[in-house]
C-alpha cells in the first residue's frame, strides 16, 4: 500500500474519527504530564529577594524572611497574573519600610523572543526601590515595552497581587481593592467590524463586491491586526486556553472576542471566520502572491500527504504546549518576525523562504505549515461528529 | 514529455520547501527549549548574593564614604586632597555572617 494513499484525507470517516479520538487522549495525557510537573519551591529563591535573609517562616499567604539573629528581615510573597501566552508568576521582596527590595520571575509561558525583550530593556529591575504604595502600573511610575506590553503587564499585575499580599499580611497596611476597567478601544472595535464584515461579506451574492469586501477585510487585517497592533490568532493563544490559562477579561477582552469568535462562528456556521477573510499573515502572502500572479500549487498525488504532516506539527506543537505548560514555546508562526520585525536568526530565515516561495504559490504557509488550519478541520469534524450523533439520537427517541 | 520534466522540477521544488521549513520549526522549538537561562532571573536592589562567600573590592576613596553615612557631605569632597594614585584597600571577605 502506497504512502499517499495510508495518509488519505478521503480515508473512511470512522478511521479520521478514530486518529480524532487517539489525538484527544494524547492530549488529555500531555495536559496531566504539564499539570503534576509544575510546581516550584520559592523558598529558597527568597534569599535571592531579600537581602540577610537566612531563615524563612510562612505566615498565611506570605513568607517572612528572618536574619541570622532571628530578626525580620523582609516579606515575601508569589503573584500570579496573564501574560502573553500563560500566567507569570512573580516573587516579590520588600523591607521592613515598605520598599521593594528584589523580584523574581518564578514562571513564565511567553514566546522566547518576547521575554528576551522584557529582560532586555530591564524592565523588572524597574519595581526595586518602588514603595508598596505606588501605582506600579505601566506608563505610571512604570515604563512599559514596546512590542511586549501583554508580557509587561503580565509582570507588573502579578508583581502588584504580591505586593497586595504583603501590605496586608506582613506590612498591616491593605491596600484599597484595585479599580476593575474594562478595556475596550481600537483595537477591539476593529476586531468586531471584521467579524461583521467576513459574516455579511461571505453572504453577499455579487461575487465582484464579495471580493472587494474581501480585499478590504484582508488589508485591514494585515496593517491594523498585523503592523499596529501584532495580535494574530496563534497556536500558542489555542494551547493557552486548553491549559485553562484564561486572562482576565477586563484587560483582554481582544483575547476573547478572537478566540471566542472563532471558536463560535466554526462551530455554528461550520465556516472558518478569519483565515481568508482577515488572518494578516494570509493576507500578507496573499498580497505577494498579487505581485507574481502566483497560484495555488498542491500535486494532488501528495495533497494528502501534506496534509496531514500539517496536521502533525500542528499536534506537536499542542502536545509540546500541553506538557511543558510553555504555550510561547510552541508555537513556530514567523508572525512576530514579520509584524514586529523581531526575531532569531533561525524565524528570519524561516520568514525570508515563506517570503520567496509565496512569490511562486498562493499561500504556502497557510496551505503546508500553519497549525491553525488543522485546528479548524478539528472543530469542524467534531462539529459534525456530535451533529450526526444528535440527528441519530434524535431519530431514535421516542416523539411525543 | 517537457510537461512531466516541468511538474517533476516543481514538485521537487514543493518539497524541498517543505523540508527546509519543516527543518527549521524543528530549530525554532530547539532553541526555544533550550532556552533555560531566561527562564527565572531575579532582580535585587544590590548586588545578588549568590554564593555563601564572596569578594568585594573598594577603594581607598570609596572606602572612606562607605564608613561614613553612605552619603558624601560637602565638606567631604572626594577630591579634596589630591593623591598621585588612590591606593587600593586590602580585599574584604564577605560573608553573610560577617556583613550583619
Amino acid at each position: 500500500m502506497q504512502l499517499t494513499s495510508v495518509l488519505s484525507s478521503k480515508k473512511p470517516i470512522n478511521i479520521q474519527r478514530q486518529i480524532l479520538l487517539i489525538s484527544v487522549v494524547l492530549a488529555l495525557i500531555a495536559w496531566f504530564i504539564g499539570y503534576f510537573s509544575n510546581s516550584s519551591d520559592v523558598i529558597p529563591m527568597i534569599a535571592e529577594i531579600i537581602p540577610n535573609a537566612s531563615r524563612v517562616e510562612v505566615r498565611g499567604n506570605i513568607y517572612v524572611a528572618l536574619d541570622p539573629t532571628g530578626v525580620v528581615a523582609g516579606y515575601a510573597a508569589l503573584g500570579s497574573a496573564q501574560g502573553y501566552a500563560g500566567p507569570i508568576e512573580m516573587l516579590v521582596g520588600i523591607d521592613l519600610q515598605g520598599n521593594i527590595t528584589g523580584v523574581k520571575i518564578v514562571k513564565q509561558r511567553e514566546t522566547p523572543g518576547f521575554f528576551k525583550l522584557i529582560l532586555g530593556e530591564g524592565f523588572p529591575e524597574q519595581f526595586i526601590d518602588h514603595s508598596f504604595k505606588d501605582p506600579l502600573r505601566l506608563n505610571t511610575d512604570i515604563d512599559a515595552v514596546s512590542g511586549a506590553t501583554i508580557s509587561a503587564e503580565g509582570i507588573a499585575a502579578s508583581t502588584r497581587q504580591a505586593v497586595r499580599l504583603i501590605a496586608q499580611q506582613g506590612l498591616g497596611s491593605p491596600l484599597p481593592p484595585e479599580s476593575q476597567k474594562i478595556k475596550f478601544g481600537y483595537p477591539e472595535l476593529t476586531l468586531i467590524g471584521l467579524y461583521a464584515a467576513g459574516y455579511f461579506g461571505h453572504k453577499l451574492r455579487s461575487s465582484a463586491w464579495k471580493k472587494r469586501i474581501r480585499w478590504g477585510t484582508m488589508l485591514t487585517g494585515m496593517i491594523v491586526l498585523g503592523f499596529i497592533y501584532t495580535a494574530p490568532f496563534t497556536i500558542a493563544q489555542v494551547i493557552s486556553l486548553l491549559s485553562g490559562y484564561w486572562p482576565d477579561w477586563h484587560n483582554n477582552l481582544y483575547w476573547y472576542i478572537l478566540i471566542g469568535g472563532i471558536i463560535f462562528v466554526t462551530t455554528v456556521d461550520a465556516k472558518n471566520p478569519y483565515c481568508n477573510w482577515f488572518c494578516p499573515f494570509g493576507a500578507f502572502q496573499e498580497c505577494l502572491a498579487q505581485v507574481t500572479n502566483a497560484k495555488l500549487y498542491r500535486p494532488r498525488k501528495w495533497s494528502a500527504f501534506f496534509k496531514w504532516l500539517q496536521r502533525g506539527l500542528a499536534f506537536t506543537a499542542v502536545l509540546l504546549g500541553l506538557a511543558l505548560r510553555r504555550p510561547g514555546v510552541a508555537g513556530y508562526e514567523p508572525f512576530a518576525t514579520l509584524f514586529d520585525f523581531r526575531g532569531n536568526s533561525i524565524e528570519v530565515v524561516f520568514l525570508v523562504i515563506i517570503v520567496l516561495a509565496s512569490l511562486l504559490m498562493y499561500r504556502p504557509f497557510c496551505n503546508y505549515l500553519c497549525p491553525l488550519d488543522p485546528v479548524y478541520d478539528f472543530i469542524a469534524e467534531s462539529r459534525r461528529w456530535v451533529r450526526e450523533g444528535w440527528m441519530a439520537w434524535k431519530k431514535r427517541a421516542p416523539r411525543n | 514529455m517537457e510537461k512531466t520534466r516541468s511538474e517533476k522540477l516543481k514538485e521537487l521544488l514543493l518539497a524541498g520547501f517543505v523540508t527546509i521549513c519543516v527543518a527549521l520549526i524543528f530549530a525554532v522549538w530547539f532553541d526555544a527549549l533550550s532556552n533555560k537561562g531566561v527562564e527565572s532571573p531575579y532582580f535585587y536592589r544590590g548586588e545578588p548574593t549568590t554564593s555563601g562567600s564572596f569578594y568585594l573590592t573598594r577603594t581607598a576613596i570609596a572606602e572612606d564614604t562607605l564608613l561614613g553615612t553612605g552619603t558624601p557631605t560637602p565638606k567631604e569632597k572626594q577630591h579634596k586632597k589630591e593623591t598621585p594614585t588612590p591606593m587600593p584597600t586590602p580585599t574584604l571577605l564577605i560573608t553573610p555572617e560577617a556583613d550583619t
